[in-house]
């Protein structure tokens, strides 16, 4: 999905996947990979932070070279290798990308990252840059957002009064002498409890990118097939949903590498492929493993038309080891909350929520029994050791 | 192209604005006939039937009568044309030239209202019945005094009516559907001068979009109301916001409908009549404010985001010279305020920049009496604003910043005192002082109600000469 469909337009949605694949010379493709390594290690890319509706992006370089995995698998010829950027971001398309365009440092940055692509115009004129942008994105034939009501602002705040509140209730404001003398300081609370600054998370997180060939017999009928089969489930809960560790996940059918407009002697792609992008917490092995072990006819329907998935061989390993040698090395990740794990955000989203709404119940400052009440309630939920 | 709007002789009065010394409009509507020839011709007679010499009114023309006559208390009346796109073709403008239309304009504001919320008591089928039966071209007449204006609009009736006659028993005739009646009204005086006010009874006009070339250079009102950079200073917004033919706040000159000389120095004017529900305010605010014990005043200008009057909540150098950076948690002017959301500055970040290509310039107007007390009577504003991108511009506010709330950190929650809000469900929560720092405004009702509207092409004067000539039309 690109530009929100007209049903997103009257009501602006949470979380939009982007999924942008472009070419890449083969003398452009070291030194972009260059690039991308060296802005990993000395760029906080702060300004893409400030936007504040950004929750995940990732720069990749994929070698072509690099996608020739399996004995049976036609190899890729020589030609560009893929560049693959991915993100997920709140608010309308056209304001992401008309933003991204604006702000200096960021405008260097699309300069830089993408200057490695195929026939890339820069970020201005801005109408080239989207056309560009849009020529080269490929549609999500399954998304998964682990908190689809929640914009990075919601979660960036929901952190923030948890925070506020969880250093609150360790002062035990309840056993103050007298209700006034509690009444103070739950005001005073209340006063500053937004301006908490985002605890940073210890969570390790992983950022999956798997690019695995469909098979090439009849390569067109099996990537139709795995289309019909993820677009025609969407109705039902996500697989994703059983992995408690992952945060956004997609999966794109990638037909071909879309050459640049005016670029008449690009290479075909020898296989169709499918693009699996997940961004999690921990391991990714033992992701992989909670997929295969909770959903196996869904890993059997989406990748056992793929080169080199062990038919004969079922089990959570081998689809470990499967994805495993599928998979490119990240580049250049950026997340909204580094550390802080789907658990922590859920959580505090669901912290704030209720303390809103027993805020504005109480209307003036509670008693200090009512508070008892409701700091134990917290700690009854077990969440963050309240 | 520059970034500066030159073309005074071309550009409608409207796009600069009118000014006090204009505080009465008659918007009148029109439904034309099914010939183009007929509509054509229409048009063509206009001038000689008002006794106006040129319409529209472009800025050149509106300058010399006012250096005519410049203390006169009733200057000539002044006119703006719109043409909404079944407009367009009724004056036989050539279906490629009509495909060429931004989708929103195309579409027309009815059809758009998912977009723009309006929804329940504000969705078209419930709007005043003419709007979705179809509006062609909007007249807009404005004037120093009732009796000017109403001289001019009656001129249009007999002109209109005469048109009728001459055609005798066909029943295909131009007729006036509608007439909106604007009138600026007046609160206490501040200053020795008579202040503009909404119907809210806030201070009106106080921050009016400056447009390059359409404002000298240092007025002291581009300070606050214009586009802000990195060393704090203001400047005007570039022309290609407003206007097809200029360089945009990106530098780029907006593409527009073709050929090209049917859009330059033309604009989309978005005419929205919004009634407002007056006593439902001021009886919520009260209630709110006895319920906690807080001052009646105090709410009513958390939830506009400026006093009764016009002055910021935020530490200023002046009515509007001022920031949001010594403020950003919204301690001083919530972040949900009505004010913060539809102008929100730099309270996005990086100055201005994530809200300058958002930015209209309105050209607003109140309607009906002012209120006295409890009653049920009609009164609102003719909502008018002028923007090159519907989409860009007035929608994007209109469903981003009106009807949504994450860009202020009010997750869902829409504008206080302009949001579609579903019943029971409207929220604001905002910090009244250290004391009641979490005030909760709950089950806010709708104060604003959608009675009717359209998205109008507001053409250069040649543009508009052209098309009523005939001269887009698919055999030229």
């Amino acid at each position: 999905m690109g530009e929100p469909s007209s049903s997103s337009l009257s009501s602006p949605v949470r979380s939009v996947p982007l999924t942008v694949i472009t070419p890449m010379p083969r003398w452009k493709s070291r030194p972009g990979w260059a690039f991308l390594t060296y802005m990993r290690y000395r760029s906080k890319l702060h300004e893409v932070r400030q936007l504040r509706f950004i929750h995940f992006a990732r720069w990749q370089r994929v070698s072509r070279r690099s996608l020739t995995n399996f004995a049976n698998q036609p190899a890729e010829a020589d030609g560009d290798d893929l560049f693959v950027f991915s993100t997920n971001f709140n608010g309308p398309w056209d304001q992401y990308i008309d933003t991204f365009s604006r702000v200096d440092n960021i405008r260097k940055g699309i300069r830089w990252l993408w200057g490695f692509s195929d026939k890339f115009p820069g970020p201005t004129p801005i109408r080239n840059f989207k056309s560009y942008i849009h020529h080269h994105t490929y549609a999500e034939q399954h998304y998964f957002d682990a908190y689809p009501d929640a914009t990075v602002r919601d979660i960036a705040q929901a952190l923030s009064v948890t925070e506020g509140l969880r250093q609150f209730v360790a002062t035990r404001p309840e056993t103050r002498s007298t209700d006034e003398a509690f009444a103070r300081n739950y005001v005073e609370f209340l006063d500053t409890m937004a301006d908490t600054d985002v605890p940073t998370g210890t969570t390790s997180q992983s950022f999956l990118t798997a690019l695995s060939p469909i098979e090439s017999a009849d390569s067109s009928a099996a990537s139709q097939q795995i289309r019909q089969y993820l677009e025609g489930r969407s109705p039902e809960p996500s697989p994703f949903a059983d992995c408690p560790m992952v945060h956004m996940a997609r999966i794109v059918v990638v037909d071909d590498l879309k050459p640049a407009l005016g670029n008449r002697n690009a290479t075909s792609l020898a296989s169709r492929y499918l693009l699996f992008v997940v961004e999690l917490d921990g391991s990714i092995g033992d992701f992989l493993d909670r997929l295969s072990d909770s959903h196996p006819e869904f890993v059997q329907a989406v990748w056992g038309s793929c080169h080199g998935f062990p038919v004969d061989r079922t089990g959570p390993v081998f689809f470990r080891q499967y994805i495993e040698s599928c998979t490119a090395k990240p580049n250049l990740p950026f997340a909204a909350f580094p550390g802080v794990s789907v658990d922590q955000i859920r959580c505090a989203l669901d912290t704030r929520h209720r303390l809103l709404k027993q805020v504005s119940q109480w209307g003036t400052a509670p008693t200090r029994a009512q508070w008892k009440h409701f700091a134990e309630h917290l700690g009854e939920r077990g969440h963050h050791g309240y | 192209m520059g970034t500066s709007a030159t073309d005074h002789a071309d550009i409608q009065a409207i796009v600069k604005g009118f000014g006090y010394r204009y505080p009465v409009a008659r918007y009148s509507m029109l439904r034309l006939a099914d010939s183009a020839e007929v509509n054509q011709r229409f048009l063509q007679s206009l001038p000689e039937a008002l006794d106006i010499a040129e319409i529209p009114t472009s800025i050149a023309a509106l300058a010399s009568s006012n250096s005519v006559s410049p203390d006169s208390a009733s200057p000539n009346s002044a006119i703006t044309v719109g043409l909404s796109f079944a407009g367009l073709a009724k004056l036989g403008v050539s279906p490629s030239t009509l495909r060429s239309f931004p989708l929103e304009f195309c579409q027309g504001m009815a059809a758009r209202s998912a977009v723009n919320s309006d929804t329940g008591p504000s969705a078209p089928h419930l709007w005043e019945p003419f709007w979705t039966d179809g509006v062609d071209v909007v007249l807009g007449i404005v004037a120093g005094s009732v009796e000017a204006a109403e001289q001019t609009h009656q001129r249009l009736r007999a002109f209109i009516d005469n048109t009728a006659n001459e055609r005798g028993e066909i029943v295909d005739h131009i007729q006036e559907v509608g007439t909106d009646h604007g009138q600026r009204i007046f609160g206490p005086e501040q200053g020795g001068h008579p202040r503009p006010i909404e119907h809210f009874g806030f201070r009106d006009g106080v921050s009016t979009t400056p447009i390059e070339g359409l404002i000298d250079g240092d007025s002291p009102k581009i300070k606050g109301a214009g586009r802000l950079d990195h060393a704090g200073d203001w400047h005007a917004i570039a022309a290609g916001e407003f206007l097809y033919g200029y360089t945009d706040e990106i530098g780029e000159i907006p593409t527009g409908p073709q050929p090209s000389s049917i859009a330059r120095n033309g604009t989309y004017l978005v005419y929205r009549k919004l009634q407002q529900n007056v006593d439902v305010f001021h009886r919520y605010v009260q209630q709110l404010a006895d319920d906690l014990d807080l001052d009646a005043d105090t709410v009513a200008a958390k939830i506009v985001g400026r006093k009764h009057d016009g002055q910021p909540l935020v530490t200023t150098n002046g009515i509007n010279d001022f920031d949001y950076s010594a403020d950003p948690r919204g301690r001083q002017c919530p972040l949900g305020s009505h004010v913060r959301r539809t102008n929100p500055r730099d309270s996005l970040g990086f100055q201005s920049l994530l809200v300058d290509r958002h930015r209209m310039a309105r050209r607003g107007i109140t309607y009906g009496q002012p209120f006295d007390g409890p009653d049920s009577g009609d009164r609102g504003l003719l909502f008018l604003a002028l923007n090159v991108d519907i989409g860009r511009q007035f929608e994007f506010v209109q469903r981003e910043w009106v009807n949504f709330g994450n860009d202020f950190d009010q997750g869902a929650d829409r504008d206080p005192l302009t949001g579609s809000h579903e019943p029971d469900l409207g929220e604001m929560t905002f910090h009244y002082d250290k004391a009641n720092p979490v005030v909760t405004a709950k089950a806010l009702p709708r104060f604003v109600d959608t009675r009717g509207g359209e998205y109008f092409f507001v053409p250069g004067c040649d543009g508009y000469r052209r098309v009523i000539e005939g001269s887009f039309g698919p055999t030229s």
